[in-house]
């Protein structure tokens, strides 16, 4: 299983500057890609481009060889995790059980299972204490940790990982740099990390794709 | 710097006056002949005053094709005998319309000068403020909207495949986040502004002052009384 990009370009003005630019890579299953570079250099963007948020100009996504726009959203989200920047906005319930429960209740999982995977990922990301709290209560850190414990609980075959240590605390980065090499290694998820924390991209990345102006550099 | 049309140059205060005196007479009137009449009288200034037709068509397509759709259902399903239900679909669409064009008439020209007519209408100032700052915000809401759209489907929520009342059940949720983001932001946005010395003073001045030239009186002055007068003529007829 494989995802992807081939020759990817996108503006997000037509004729302005490209975001993305001329964009290939392959991001094999089991391993950890880190996407790095100065700040507007089209990292955000890409990750859209990936999941079909975004539609390139040119170039194409594909997953074990199919295209994406094939698929609809809500079926790419069951085969690749997005968690963006800014948690706030990725939260739609009214408590952080529900926040977890909401994709796998989409995923049409039995109850048992269901329940399983929000108590292990609200144990595993420190949530149990707010499990019935309103999550925009959460502080941006706890937000961050519901919503990467949402994505991660519908067990993607891809993970896309927009900064997601941008709020969190050296205890939290390393127990999330625990879980990914665990996803990747035991569970063979590809994970694409885009950050710009260099210290948690070192100690957890298999390999460093590095851009700039929308280009690999 | 891009080039004004001729509605971009004119002061604020007579577009505000024509978008206020247009939609007013619209909702208040209650003949067909006279709305389409403003109508049209609105589309000829809009024309004159050089606006970007291709623009408007853009930004307004989804306005259009909800009118177009309310046409549709007003004209089946009034319970009016014919023509009387698409007399009143006619109506109702064109009195949408008035109102939506002459919003748009509001898109020429910058905001701080709105700001500025608004204060020299008299208006309070921190009301003025708010009401600017809540028009510069509605691009970011409808923002935060897809994206949240967007992660619901990422999550697995099918809203291609949903029943109607399901899919309403669903984009009910989408006003959850919007809702509280809005209220956070404005929360958080009352206290920088007062950290940086909003109303630390109790009166403002200011170094530009609008001024009215004879376009903008014309136009301040025509607007009204052809509405005034196209009334009296429909009555009369």
């Amino acid at each position: 299983m494989a995802l992807t990009a081939r020759a990817l370009s996108y503006a997000y003005h037509k004729g302005g500057a490209l975001a993305v630019d001329d964009f290939s890579a392959d991001f094999a299953q089991g391993k950890i890609t880190a996407v790095m570079g100065p700040n507007g250099c089209g990292k955000t963007t890409l990750s859209k481009l990936l999941v079909g948020i975004l539609k390139p100009l040119c170039g194409e996504v594909t997953l074990n060889g199919m295209a994406l726009p094939g698929l609809t959203l809500a079926e790419t989200g069951r085969r690749i995790g997005l968690v963006m920047q800014q948690p706030g906005r990725q939260l739609f319930t009214t408590s952080v059980t529900e926040e977890i429960a909401f994709g796998l209740n989409c995923l049409a999982l039995g109850q048992e299972e269901t329940d399983g995977r929000v108590a292990k990922y609200l144990a595993y990301f420190g949530l149990q204490k707010y499990a019935d709290r309103f999550p925009f209560e959460l502080s941006i850190g706890e937000q961050q940790r519901l919503v990467i414990a949402s994505v991660i609980a519908m067990q993607p075959a891809y993970l896309i990982l927009d900064e997601p240590t941008s709020a969190l605390d050296r205890g939290r980065k390393d127990d999330l740099r625990t879980l990914l090499r665990s996803l990747s290694a035991d569970e063979d998820v590809g994970v694409l990390l885009i950050s710009h924390d260099e210290r948690f991209v070192s100690c957890c990345a298999d390999s460093v794709i590095a851009m700039e102006k929308g280009r690999i550099l | 710097m891009t080039k004004k049309s001729r509605l971009g140059a004119l002061d604020p205060r007579p577009k505000l006056m024509l978008m206020a005196s247009a939609s007013t007479a619209c909702i208040l009137a209650n003949d067909l002949i006279y709305i389409a009449s403003v109508l049209c009288m609105l589309i000829a200034t809009l024309l004159i005053g050089g606006m970007d037709v291709r623009l408007v068509l853009r930004r307004a397509k989804a306005i259009f094709v909800l009118i177009a759709m309310l046409f549709v259902i007003q004209t089946f399903f009034s319970g009016l005998p014919y023509p009387g239900g698409l007399l009143l679909a006619a109506m109702l669409s064109l009195r949408l319309l008035v109102v939506v064009l002459a919003g748009l008439i509001l898109m020429e020209g910058e905001v701080r000068d709105y700001l500025l007519a608004l204060v020299q209408m008299k208006m309070p100032y921190t009301l003025a403020f708010m009401v600017v700052v809540g028009l510069h915000f509605l691009p970011i809401l409808r923002e935060e909207a897809v994206n949240i759209y967007c992660c619901m489907q990422l999550r697995g929520k099918d809203f291609k495949n949903m029943k109607l009342t399901e899919k309403v059940r669903a984009y009910t949720g989408i006003c959850l986040p919007i809702l509280v983001g809005a209220l956070r932001r404005a929360d958080e946005m009352s206290v920088a502004m007062e950290t940086r010395g909003f109303r630390s003073r109790p009166s403002r001045t200011y170094m530009r002052q609008l001024k009215m030239r004879g376009a903008d009186i014309a136009l301040t002055i025509l607007w009204p009384a052809i509405l005034v007068v196209l009334y009296e003529v429909e009555c009369v007829f």
